[in-house]
């Protein structure tokens, strides 16, 4: 795991802010080396050696499988990369304003070599506050890109009234209340809340459990896109919540874009968790329960369209 | 935990790299379509959960410089492809 390079996804509408980030990154005294992928050359100029051009080239890897899309691309870019190990600290995939995250996130899960070598290390957005609000009426990839976020970068927030920002943060959370958002001008921001986040490691999601279990309280719904998070004040059956989570996945797999979850399974001294992209999942148990400790179990969907009651009536079902 | 070894390999099943196999496919396809030493591979065992898809299938990407991607699909394991296998995948 350690000696896998980090690779961090940023995605954000048009105009953002992804390059002020960016370049910020680029640029700073940190005496590390990163490499920057990116689609286009964008608005300003980054200047830096290990800026990489992609031709994001989306390929699906089985007929119509939204689940099974990789980008080509990438798959080229990263084994030149790799090629060159130990100049570079970490890799930065910037998508275009437009992108859908997911056949990047899910080309770390598909792609044997990749995972060989890279690991995912977050999804970074950045999000424009005056002009988000508007985004997610009109833009499915606005919503998308809130929805995969692990990390949320609220930019320009000077132009806009404190009222209008704890809107559009309200906004942020009826979709994905589990990010961290953080309110900035010109992406002011310190690069260890951007960088190695390690948001995919199963080990980090067991860190993050006080935070995890809390309830998200939003006064907004989206009509599209929400999060359901459905817990269970006691442990679940592996022979009930094992068929039920692998048939929600199949069914569902194409409306949900993230998922994740800590269960206690009886007689088991560590919890499960598990995360997944879409259909794709990786679990496995990680860190002990400690004598005495209360064992709980919740699971969090983040899709379009989902069936929240369904969903909670399965879960709920599983209980042991 | 011994139930869970079956459901963490078909729900929770991510790549385990096989590198040794990977790169036998890697030279076979190399060698059955004869392109240059700058052309990439990928080489995927994918068994799809989509009701939609076949079940375990290998997919070969062939990235040649200056060319678009091009997918072989293998309806086998990664262990059984063989150098025929490629060259029918071929066939249009």
């Amino acid at each position: 795991m350690t000696d896998k390079i980090p690779v961090t996804v940023l995605t954000g509408y048009l105009g953002a802010g992804k390059t002020t980030l960016l370049n910020r990154i680029l640029t700073e005294q940190h005496g590390k080396k990163y490499a920057v992928i990116v689609n286009e050359f964008g608005e300003i100029g980054i200047d830096n050696e290990l800026v990489v051009g992609a031709d994001e080239e989306v390929f699906e890897m089985n007929n119509g499988c939204i689940c099974c899309t990789v980008r080509g691309d990438l798959i080229r870019i990263l084994d030149g990369l790799m090629k060159r190990k130990g100049k570079f600290d970490a890799i930065i995939v910037e998508t275009t304003g437009l992108a859908d995250p997911a056949p990047v996130a899910q080309t770390f899960f598909m792609d044997q070599d990749v995972s060989d070598t890279a690991r995912l290390d977050a999804v970074v957005t950045v999000a424009d506050a005056k002009w988000l609000s508007d985004r997610l009426k009109d833009a499915p990839e606005a919503k998308n890109q809130i929805a995969f976020a692990d990390v949320i970068i609220l930019n320009k927030i000077d132009l806009v009234s404190e009222t209008e920002l704890e809107e559009v943060e309200a906004r942020i959370r009826a979709i994905n209340p589990y990010a961290k958002v953080h309110r900035t001008q010109n992406c002011a921001i310190p690069i260890s809340e951007v960088l190695d986040r390690k948001a995919f490691d199963l080990d980090r999601i067991i860190a993050l459990e006080p935070d995890f279990l809390e309830e998200g309280h939003h006064h907004h719904h989206d009509e599209e896109m929400q999060s359901v998070s459905v817990a269970i004040d006691g442990e679940v059956d592996p022979q009930k919540f094992m068929p039920w989570i692998s048939n929600l996945t199949q069914v569902e797999g194409p409306n949900i874009l993230r998922c994740k979850g800590i269960v206690a399974f009886p007689d088991e001294p560590k919890r499960f968790v598990f995360q997944g992209v879409h259909m794709i999942l990786d679990g496995d148990v990680q860190g002990e329960w400690k004598p005495g400790e209360k064992h709980t179990s919740k699971v969090v969907f983040i899709g379009r369209d989902l069936d929240a009651q369904a969903i909670r009536e399965g879960f709920l079902a599983c209980a042991a | 935990m011994a139930f869970l070894g079956a459901f963490m390999r078909s729900t929770f099943g991510l790549p385990k790299p096989d590198r040794q196999g990977i790169d036998r496919v890697k030279d076979l396809a190399r060698t059955a379509l004869q392109v240059s030493s700058e052309t990439a591979f990928a080489v995927n065992e994918i068994a799809c959960n989509d009701p939609g898809c076949p079940g375990i299938e290998t997919v070969i990407l062939v990235m040649e410089p200056g060319k678009k991607t091009r997918a072989l699909k293998v309806p086998k394991p990664l262990d059984e492809v063989m150098e025929q296998d490629i060259l029918a995948a071929l066939e249009p």
